[in-house]
C-alpha cells in the first residue's frame, strides 16, 4: 500500500473551518496508523519458515500467519477509505466556509 | 534432529544450540508473532477517539477495523504463547524420540550383527569371490566410465538424506559388533547408547584404531614439530597479524595440512596474552600410517578419542609457543583438526576461550565447557557424520547445503571442500540468530596487531 502524505490541517476561523482543521488532523491521524499497519504486514510478509523441516506444522504456521497478514492487510484498506472520506468531508467544508476564513 | 533457518530460508542455513536445533525458529517465529500483536492491538487502541458521531458510516467502518485489529492482536498473542509452548515441548519430545529410534535401530542392529556373524563363515568364499570379481570388473572399464562411476557415487553421497542414514548407521556399529559376538541383541540394546550407553562409537573406532594399529598405522605415534621458517636461532618466521574479525575471516586463516598449525598471539585488553589456533583437515593424499600425522590413522584415532599423533603435535606446538593452562586460548579447526580442537578445549589442560569447527567428525565429542563453540556442517558432507549421531553439546550448530543446486563432477566430497564451507560462514556472518550472534560477542576481542607463526609436523617412524 502506497499513501501520499497527507497535507497539513488549514488554520482555523469560524465553525466550519474548525471542523475542517479537525477532520484534517484525524485525516493524519488515520494516515499515521495505516503507515504502522503497513509495517506489521510488511514484516509478517517477510517471514518465511524455513523449508528443511516441520513437514505439516510448519505448512499450518504459514498458512496461520498468512490469514493474519491478509486479515491486516484488509483492514489497512478499510482505514484507507475512512482517510478518503475525512479528506472528502474536510474538502467540502472548505469550500463552503467563507473564503476570508480559510487561508 | 531438526534443523531451522535464520533469514535464509531459501539457502537452507540453520542455525540452534545442541539437539534441539529448531526451538530457535519457534522463539524467533513467536517473537514476530508477539510484535505484530503489539502492533495490531497498539492501532486498534488509537482508533475509539477518531468515532466522533459525526458520521455514523465512517464510526462503523471504524468500529469494524478496530474489533478486526483486536482480533487478529489476540489470535497473533495465542500463535506466539503456542510456538513457545511447542518450544519446550519440541526440545523434550526431540531427546525422547531419538532416544526411542535409536532403542529399536540398536536393536535391529545387534540382531543383523548376530546373523550376519553366524553366515559370515558361510558366505566369505563368495564374498571374496564377488570382491575379486567387481576389482577385476573395475580395472577392465575405461578411464571414462571409472570417471563417471566415481561420479555417480559423489552425487549419490552427497544426498543429505543419504549422509543422514549413515550418520545414524555409524552410530550403531557398536551394537552390531556386540551382536557379531553373540551378545543377545535385547542386551545390545540396553548395554547401547539408547540405553545405559556403555557402549558407543569410540569402542568401535578404538577397535578400528587397534586393526588399524596391527596393519602398521600408527595413529598415535609420537611427532616432532618444526616452526615453519625453521632455523631455532632466529626462532623460525613470524609474522604480525591482525584479529580475526568474523567467522569467515576465521574460516580463511585455517592453514593446509603441509604446515597444519598456525598460532597467533594477542594481548587481550586487560593485557593479558591470548593465542588463536588454527588446525588445518587431513591429508587425503598422505599414506595410512606414514610420517604425515594428518592422516587417516590419526582420525581414527581421533574418533576413539585417543591421543593422536596430529593432536600431539598441537600440544607440542602451543607448548612451544608458551601456552600454559591459564592462556586465554580459541581452537578453530577443520575435518580432522576440528576433531583435535573439540578434545583440545575439552581436554581441562587450556584456559579455553572459544571453539570454531568446519566439518568435523565431532558428534561423539561432548561439548559441554561454558566458552563460546560454534559448529558447522554440510547437511550433504559425509565427514562430519563419522562420528554418529551429536551427543551432548552446548555448541550452536549451523548447518547448510553446500550444494543445493546440483553436485559438481570431478570433485571428491565437494561438500567437504574448505572454500565451501567459508561461504557458508560468510553467510552465517550475515545472519540475525540470537544464539550466533551471542556466541560470536562472547569470543576474546584481543587489542592491536598480533604475531603469526605455523608449524610443520612429523611423525617418528621406529622402523
Amino acid at each position: 500500500m502506497t499513501h501520499p502524505p497527507p497535507s497539513a490541517p488549514p488554520a482555523s476561523g469560524g465553525a466550519a473551518a474548525d471542523a475542517a482543521a479537525a477532520l484534517a488532523q484525524q485525516a493524519v491521524t488515520v494516515h499515521g496508523l495505516i503507515r504502522s499497519l503497513d509495517e506489521v504486514v510488511a514484516a509478517l510478509r517477510g517471514t518465511r519458515v524455513a523449508d528443511t523441516w516441520w513437514g505439516p506444522a510448519r505448512e499450518a504456521l504459514q498458512a496461520a500467519l498468512d490469514l493474519e497478514r491478509e486479515r491486516l492487510q484488509r483492514e489497512g484498506w478499510r482505514l484507507e477509505s475512512v482517510e478518503i472520506q475525512l479528506r472528502h468531508e474536510q474538502r467540502l467544508l472548505e469550500e463552503s466556509a467563507p473564503a476570508g476564513l480559510l487561508p | 534432529m531438526s534443523a531451522r533457518a535464520h533469514g535464509d530460508a531459501g539457502s537452507g542455513l540453520s542455525v540452534g544450540v545442541g539437539v534441539g536445533i529448531a526451538i530457535e525458529e519457534l522463539e524467533r517465529l513467536a517473537r514476530l508473532a508477539e510484535g505484530s500483536a503489539e502492533g495490531a492491538a497498539h492501532i486498534a487502541l488509537r482508533l475509539p477517539p477518531l468515532r466522533t458521531g459525526s458520521s455514523p458510516g465512517r464510526d462503523a467502518d471504524l468500529w469494524q477495523a478496530q474489533s478486526s485489529l483486536q482480533r487478529s492482536a489476540d489470535r497473533l498473542s495465542d500463535l506466539a504463547r503456542a510456538l513457545r509452548t511447542a518450544a519446550v515441548l519440541y526440545d523434550g519430545a526431540d531427546r525422547e524420540a531419538a532416544r526411542a529410534i535409536e532403542l529399536v535401530a540398536s536393536h535391529a542392529a545387534a540382531g543383523a550383527g548376530l546373523v550376519l556373524a553366524r553366515l559370515g563363515l558361510l558366505v566369505a568364499p563368495a564374498l571374496l569371490t564377488a570382491t575379486a570379481a567387481v576389482a577385476a570388473g573395475a580395472a577392465l572399464l575405461t578411464p571414462e566410465a571409472r570417471v563417471l562411476l566415481a561420479d555417480r557415487a559423489t552425487v549419490l553421497l552427497s544426498d543429505p538424506r543419504v549422509v543422514e542414514l549413515l550418520r545414524a548407521g555409524l552410530s550403531l556399529v557398536d551394537d552390531a559388533l556386540l551382536g557379531a559376538l553373540g551378545i543377545p541383541p535385547a542386551a545390545v540394546a540396553a548395554l547401547g547408547e539408547g540405553g545405559l550407553g556403555v557402549a558407543r562409537l569410540d569402542g568401535a573406532a578404538a577397535l578400528v584404531g587397534i586393526v588399524a594399529a596391527i596393519a602398521g598405522a600408527r595413529g598415535t605415534a609420537p611427532v616432532l614439530i618444526d616452526r615453519v621458517g625453521g632455523d631455532r636461532r632466529r626462532g623460525g618466521e613470524s609474522a604480525p597479524v591482525a584479529p580475526p574479525g568474523s567467522l569467515a575471516d576465521r574460516i580463511g586463516r585455517l592453514p593446509d595440512a603441509e604446515a597444519p598449525i598456525v598460532i597467533e598471539r594477542y594481548t587481550l585488553p586487560d593485557g593479558a596474552p591470548h593465542v588463536e589456533v588454527y588446525i588445518a583437515g587431513t591429508d587425503a593424499h598422505a599414506p595410512l600410517g606414514g610420517e604425515q600425522p594428518w592422516d587417516m590413522a590419526s582420525n581414527i584415532a581421533l574418533v576413539a578419542e585417543q591421543e593422536a599423533s596430529s593432536l600431539q603435535a598441537v600440544r607440542a606446538a602451543l607448548a612451544a609457543e608458551g601456552v600454559t593452562a591459564g592462556t586465554s586460548i580459541v581452537f578453530t579447526g577443520y575435518s580432522q583438526g576440528g576433531a583435535i580442537a573439540t578434545l583440545l578445549a575439552e581436554s581441562g589442560d587450556y584456559a579455553t576461550a572459544g571453539l570454531v569447527t568446519i566439518g568435523a567428525p565431532t558428534g561423539g565429542i561432548p561439548v559441554t565447557g561454558a566458552y563460546p563453540a560454534i559448529v558447522i556442517e554440510h547437511r550433504d558432507d559425509l565427514v562430519p557424520v563419522l562420528s554418529g549421531l551429536r551427543r551432548e553439546t552446548t555448541a550452536v550448530i549451523v548447518r547448510a547445503d553446500a550444494l543445493p543446486d546440483a553436485v559438481p563432477t570431478g570433485e571428491t566430497l565437494p561438500a567437504h571442500d574448505r572454500e565451501r564451507y567459508r561461504a557458508t560462514a560468510a553467510r552465517a556472518d550475515r545472519l540475525d540468530a540470537p544464539s550466533l550472534t551471542d556466541a560470536l560477542a562472547r569470543l576474546p576481542l584481543p587489542e592491536g596487531e598480533g604475531v603469526r607463526v605455523a608449524y610443520t609436523a612429523r611423525r617418528i617412524i621406529a622402523d
